[in-house]
């Protein structure tokens, strides 16, 4: 998806941790003597022919083993091809909720629709906001993960007073500021994904001298770059929730290693990234030296097996089956990060600057009960 | 769809003044391709690429690199619009030498509005293989002073873009009615081969109406930069609504574009803010397209008809 708007801030640097991650493996030896070979293929602003052509083009060309993450708006659309190819996916990015319902895929990231539980409960509990306004991306999950934000403060008691939508690429949102200043929340919720269209947003209300009295809060936007768009009207005031801890000692000597010029543009995702191909090679030694991808399935699926993020990121994950949602793992935990500085470039001992862990409620989960939005049960 | 049946006198002030001055978003681009459409007849696209060259390269210009070293020269913001300034009339002059000249003026428009499709991309590619842009708002060489009109505030940036369209459209509305230069792109407007005939200069004439309306298409991409931001889909979007105003005056008029720039500026807010409650974004577009149109037939209906000779002068 280098065609997204940002794609050189957000994909590039994902493509080169991820070539971080596999040649510090292959430099340690690679798994069983193997390398591993990373092939980048580019589905443009995220297109799901091209990212079907891709698909095509990896397994039937490049004869890939297995996918390793993606970072698509069409990441939904080829679950099918790889059940077709039989392909498993590690790492998948959970844009899209049915990621983490196929048992072809392993997500690496918290599913956006868990991710909306998790950071509204933290809303509720220590924002406690009276009133508040929503900021959607117009698209179907983000628009059902607003639902649930929604449906969460409207349990507390808190009321809605006024919901953006937002494309992936507004020209300006003047207007949607105009709007929600009128509308008064205590609290803004985002759930946009693109940090485009939310920058916008930040940018306009700065000029505009406007910020709800309460702060604003939303996903996706844990990342090196955020304080050059942000810069400093939000400080102090905003916080955003990522699947791990930032930045992780081993994650980012590997990137300094591997991948100089990701300097100033690590982010969430690239973690994610990072951590799929780590969890990749540890459960390819567990197949042992005659792979198959049967192997690598029936170990990524064993019962109990817990699939750790490494050091210092504070996350794990589960994928056997019945157990995908289990407590305490990627699925339903993640963490807040309150924006204290519009230098947001990691120290140079790798701890994070201009994000500080809420010191009120920094380890965030879902324990909402809810229907499951794919399957239609209850999962608590 | 609650069309009608609210309004939120509370937002009225506040996205009305908004409105005004998001004209000047689309004002720039509207006038740039109005005078284009007069020397060639044809659609041209080409200032979609200069808009982004405008927003992109001046971003690149003058904003100094995240870690101080190489990458980026950060200069002034007033260089950097004058380099960016010159830039777009140089591009758009080579590209009106080309497109007026003598193997290409005769083409059939829809070709030339195609091969000015072509440019476009042409310079999205080069823009986006040679440089990484961020999703900063970029400098402005007009600062961030705001001032508070009916409850919105306006910067200096906003307030020097709306000066800067009413200047472009005065001068140019003198230069078309009263100068000989004038005369002559009204002649070629009427008539291209006439025009031949009686010794116009048809190409220097264009080569010189597209460097002009290519230094103002660049200008007002650094100027979108600094207001709006380098997201590549937005500025498009926005090149396209300035393509959208021009048909208010029918790629004709200076003052009816502007005119039509304000329009859009206003309608759209209006409905973004909720004057008229909440609208989904489908709804918002439907009605903006339907005042648009609405204000084009009713142009049409009402406006005096007009000789050929005002037509001509474009006002």
């Amino acid at each position: 998806m280098h065609g997204m708007p940002l794609g050189n801030l957000l994909v590039d640097p994902m493509v080169r941790g991820m070539s971080a991650a596999a040649a510090a493996i292959n430099d340690a030896g690679g798994v069983y003597g193997r390398k591993l070979k990373y092939i980048d293929c580019d589905d443009g602003p995220g297109e799901t022919s091209r990212a079907k052509a891709c698909m095509k083009k990896l397994v039937e060309q490049d004869k890939i083993f297995s996918m390793l993450t993606t970072l698509s708006w069409s990441s939904a659309a080829i679950g099918d091809d790889l059940a077709r190819y039989q392909i498993p996916l590690v790492g998948a990015w959970a844009y899209s909720h049915t990621e983490w319902k196929d048992p072809w895929q392993f997500p690496t990231h918290m599913s956006m629709l868990h991710e909306a539980y998790a950071g509204a409960e933290w809303v509720r509990d220590v924002i406690k906001p009276k009133t508040f306004g929503l900021i959607c991306l117009n698209a179907p999950e983000m628009q059902k993960a607003c639902a649930n934000v929604n449906k969460v403060l409207t349990d507390a008691g808190a009321k809605m007073v006024h919901k953006v939508d937002v494309s992936l690429t507004p020209g300006d949102l003047s207007a949607e500021v105009v709007a929600m200043r009128s509308a008064n929340p205590d609290h803004i919720i985002h759930y946009v994904i693109n940090p485009a269209s939310i920058a916008k947003f930040v940018v306009d209300a700065a000029q505009q001298q406007y910020w709800p009295p309460k702060g604003m809060s939303g996903n996706h936007l844990a990342a090196e770059i955020l304080g050059e768009i942000f810069g400093d009207w939000p400080v102090n005031r905003y916080w955003t929730n990522t699947t791990y801890k930032l930045w992780g000692p081993e994650y980012m000597a590997t990137i300094r290693k591997y991948a100089p010029n990701n300097q100033g543009l690590n982010h969430h995702i690239v973690q994610a990234g990072y951590v799929a191909t780590n969890i990749f090679a540890n459960a390819m030694k567990q197949v042992g030296p005659e792979p198959t991808r049967q192997k690598l399935l029936q170990v990524l699926n064993t019962p109990g097996a817990v699939w750790d993020a490494g050091p210092g990121l504070d996350q794990k994950f589960m994928w056997a089956p019945g157990q995908r949602d289990s407590e305490g793992t990627g699925t339903r935990s993640e963490y807040m990060y309150k924006y204290v500085d519009a230098n947001t470039t990691a120290n140079k001992d790798n701890s994070p600057h201009g994000f500080a862990p809420d010191p009120d409620k920094f380890n965030i989960t879902d324990t909402y009960p809810d229907d499951d939005p794919i399957q239609g049960t209850k999962y608590r | 769809m609650t069309l009608g049946l609210q309004f939120n006198g509370n937002v009225f002030a506040p996205s009305l003044v908004n409105g005004v001055v998001s004209a000047g978003l689309y004002g720039l681009i509207a006038v740039a391709m109005v005078l284009t459409f007069r020397v060639s007849r044809t659609v041209a696209f080409l200032h979609g690429g200069l808009v982004l060259m405008g927003s992109i390269f001046y971003w690149w210009l003058t904003t100094p690199n995240r870690f101080g070293v190489g990458g980026r020269p950060g200069l002034a913001p007033w260089v950097g619009t004058v380099i960016i300034v010159v830039l777009g009339a140089v591009i758009a002059g080579v590209y009106g030498l080309v497109v007026t000249g003598n193997r290409m003026a005769g083409w059939p428009r829809v070709t030339l509005t195609t091969f000015s499709l072509a440019i476009m991309l042409l310079i999205g590619g080069i823009l986006f293989e040679t440089i990484d842009a961020e999703s900063q708002t970029a400098r402005t060489p007009f600062g961030r002073h705001t001032v508070k009109i009916f409850g919105q505030y306006v910067t200096s940036h906003q307030i020097a873009t709306l000066a800067i369209i009413a200047v472009v459209v005065v001068v140019l509305s003198v230069v078309l009615k009263a100068t000989r230069t004038g005369i002559y792109i009204r002649a070629v407007a009427d008539n291209v081969a006439g025009s031949r005939l009686v010794g116009v200069p048809i190409n220097r004439v264009g080569t010189g109406v597209y460097a002009v309306s290519g230094a103002l298409s660049a200008l007002a991409g650094s100027l979108l930069a600094a207001q709006i931001g380098l997201d590549v889909g937005g500025n498009l979007g926005v090149f396209l609504r300035a393509l959208m105003v021009c048909i208010l005056g029918g790629f004709n008029s200076l003052s009816l574009a502007l005119a039509g720039a304000v329009l859009l500026g206003v309608v759209d807010n209006m409905l973004r803010a909720g004057v008229f409650g909440a609208l989904s974004m489908g709804t918002q577009e439907l009605v903006v397209f339907a005042a648009i149109f609405g204000a084009v037939m009713a142009i049409n209906r009402f406006r005096p008809q007009q000789g050929s000779e005002a037509l001509a002068e474009g006002l």
